[in-house]
């Protein structure tokens, strides 16, 4: 809470500056105009294209991601190739983070693709560099808005998305387009290139200036693009270009580290790793700049790009810097996750905060569906420990009982749990915030996503029901377990035994593989208590002919028995959701209830 | 629009699984699940073993009237 809010007034204070500064530039410094036009258009671009890849991709980026992130190398080639498809590190980013927070891949997976991720942005530099500053792509960029803007009004997601990438790189394309006029019209008026600065000083500036240009413009891309358009206007020398791409990789990091104040320990870890991987990189960049640069120069005279051609020779160093990185800290790895492990432990005060209900997840289905099934089996879990004690037994004690009927009968009735309390202070809150998540995550999904969110926010439902109905059952329990009357002790012992018979079997199934034998023990389990429950009320009707019980007693027996079948039935619903993977085969099990 | 309909219907041709297809799925999966318990009952040792695979035969059984 305390660093939302600090991330919060971190964002206000700085978005005021922003504001500030862009006015305070836009209106004095007329030459600029131009190539703050075209810095926003260009952003505008990156917006669109990544917004077109999320809705293009619908989740085939998600399951290559998620398959091929087990070795650090197929992580880093992931990381690489996703970014150079997308042209966004940030949207691979957040996916990664959403994958981790769902513990659908590991930190180290994570930790891979963050750097694969830095070269794949590299190939940014690359395209602007070969076509952006030689060809007129201004020709090109208006055919693509234009059909960019006719086919997003397409009804398919699918053309819509394309309409959105195309849209995107029109605007990139223009943005770079506005940047080379600005630039050239600041030549004619003066020589910005005067101003260079060689040696350690020059560094330091040139390095702060890609830092603040990056964590303003919250994108290395656009800067990228701004540093070659420069350096092909001859407005920056070539030694500077390649410090201010050296500060746009430092100042994408604090741009993660923004984002990541307000996210999970998983987030912030990612971060972290990010900003270890890209400060070590930058310093070694640094140290080694002229000898890096006069091996860029000798890779480039080796695959052809010319002596002269600056904005290649920098898309060049910018890729050569980051393998460079990866190859230093990557051999590291481990003991980076084993460190970052010991960061961002949260002690949780309040037990039913929601863990995986990640905010970052909310627009990647994959993902939030994992953290919906994660939450609410952790709902499960409170649920259980709920109804476990209030039949007076502690779930250790139990579950995986060789002997279940003897353990509950030799129990004493001593845990007097107020479940009402349980109910209001914990479960309830839980489960507003699953079913608030849950509701919002339908809106990016599929039909057939939404089906199974629908699944999950029924299994939350049944849990919590299943946990009302145990707050009239508890108080008869604690009341009869202690009566003179063995009929009324007996009957409500066996209306525990018949509980944590479910729970038990519940606790056994999780460790199935096979979703058949999951099902197989559930519908078993619903068969047993099925015919346990008519034997037991015809043995009530019996007490009553036989007026072995009171009236009182009677009503009671007969009301608690009815809550205790539909609490067995609430749960081996949920369970039926929850751990049966295979959609088909969970149907299979809806079917008896159909009959 | 009408292409979208077009390629939906070249989505459900080639990528989509027809009901019958699903359910000769299921249907594969419970008689390989049967011989298996089966084959289990078989190498049972104590009769507690076996009464409880035997259950489980039977509501497999069930499972398979159902698809």
């Amino acid at each position: 809470m305390l660093s939302y809010k600090r991330s919060s007034m971190l964002r206000k204070y700085y978005f005021q500056f922003f504001l500030l500064s862009l006015a305070f530039v836009l209106f004095y410094g007329g030459h600029y105009t131009l190539i703050i036009a075209g810095i926003a258009i260009f952003l505008v671009g990156m917006l669109f294209m990544e917004e077109g890849f999320g809705l293009f991709s619908g989740g085939v980026l998600e399951s290559v991601l998620q398959a091929s992130t087990d070795t650090l190398a197929k992580a880093i080639g992931t990381g690489f190739v996703a970014t150079a498809i997308m042209q966004s590190s940030s949207l691979v980013s957040i996916i990664v983070i959403s994958f981790l927070s769902a513990e659908l891949i590991t930190l180290s997976g994570a930790i891979g693709v963050v750097f694969g991720s830095n070269i794949g942005s590299t190939t940014t530099a690359w395209i602007i560099s070969a076509f952006g500053v030689k060809i007129d792509i201004a020709t090109f960029a208006m055919p693509m808005v234009i059909f960019g803007v006719v086919l997003k009004f397409a009804q398919s997601k699918s053309y819509q998305g394309f309409g959105k990438i195309l849209l995107g790189l029109g605007f990139v394309f223009l943005g770079i387009d506005y940047m080379k006029d600005g630039f050239e019209v600041l030549q004619q008026r003066f020589d910005i290139s005067k101003f260079a600065v060689e040696g350690y000083l020059g560094a330091l500036v040139y390095v702060s200036l890609g830092v603040v240009a990056t964590v303003v413009m919250q994108s290395s891309a656009a800067t990228m693009a701004l540093v070659i358009t420069a350096l092909a206007a001859n407005q920056i020398i070539y030694i500077n270009a390649l410090e201010l791409a050296i500060g746009a990789n430092i100042g994408t990091t604090i741009t993660a580290i923004l984002g990541a104040l307000s996210s999970n320990p998983n987030g912030k870890r990612v971060a972290t790793a990010h900003l270890i991987f890209n400060l070590i990189t930058a310093f070694v960049a640094l140290s080694l700049l002229y000898p890096l640069s006069d091996f860029t120069n000798f890779v480039a005279s080796k695959i052809g790009i010319a002596q002269s051609d600056y904005a290649m020779k920098l898309a060049l160093f910018h890729t050569l810097f980051n393998v460079m990185g990866v190859l230093l800290v990557a051999p590291f790895t481990k003991q980076l996750v084993k460190y970052l492990e010991t960061l961002f432990i949260e002690v949780n005060i309040y037990a039913l905060k929601p863990l995986y209900l990640d905010k970052v997840v909310i627009n990647v289905p994959n993902a939030a569906i994992e953290a919906i099934k994660k939450e609410t089996m952790r709902l499960y879990e409170s649920a259980i420990e709920a109804i476990a004690h209030s039949i007076s037994l502690h779930r250790h004690i139990f579950i995986k009982s060789p002997d279940i009927e003897n353990v509950v009968k030799n129990s004493e009735i001593s845990i007097n749990a107020d479940i009402d309390e349980f109910y209001a202070q914990k479960i309830k809150s839980l489960y507003s915030d699953i079913i608030y998540y849950a509701t919002l995550s339908q809106e990016h999904m599929s039909v057939e996503e939404q089906n199974h969110v629908y699944e999950l926010k029924l299994a939350s439902r049944e849990i919590v029901e299943a946990i009302k109905n145990m707050r009239d059952l508890q108080k008869n329990i604690f009341y009869y377990a202690r009566s003179k009357n063995s009929y009324v002790k007996e009957e409500y012992n066996n209306i525990r035994i018949q509980i944590a018979k479910t729970i038990d079997v519940i606790e056994r199934l999780k460790e199935h593989v096979d979703d058949l034998d999951v099902l197989s023990a559930i519908e078993l389990l619903k068969e047993s208590t099925k015919a346990l429950d008519s034997i037991k009320n015809s043995r009530i009707d019996a007490l009553i002919r036989e007026n072995r019980v009171d009236s009182k007693m009677a009503t009671s027996l007969i009301n608690d028995s009815a809550f205790a079948y539909d609490v067995t039935q609430k749960l081996l619903q949920a369970a039926t959701i929850l751990w049966i993977k295979d959609k088909d085969i969970r149907i299979l099990g809806a079917k008896n209830e159909d009959r | 629009m009408k292409i979208d309909k077009v390629l939906e219907g070249i989505e459900k041709l080639f990528f989509g699984e027809k009901d019958e297809e699903k359910q000769e799925k299921i249907k594969e999966k419970l008689l390989k699940k049967i011989e298996e318990t089966k084959e289990e009952l078989k190498n049972a040792s104590s009769v507690q073993e076996q009464e409880s695979l035997k259950a489980k035969l039977s509501i497999l059984k069930k499972l398979l009237e159902r698809v």
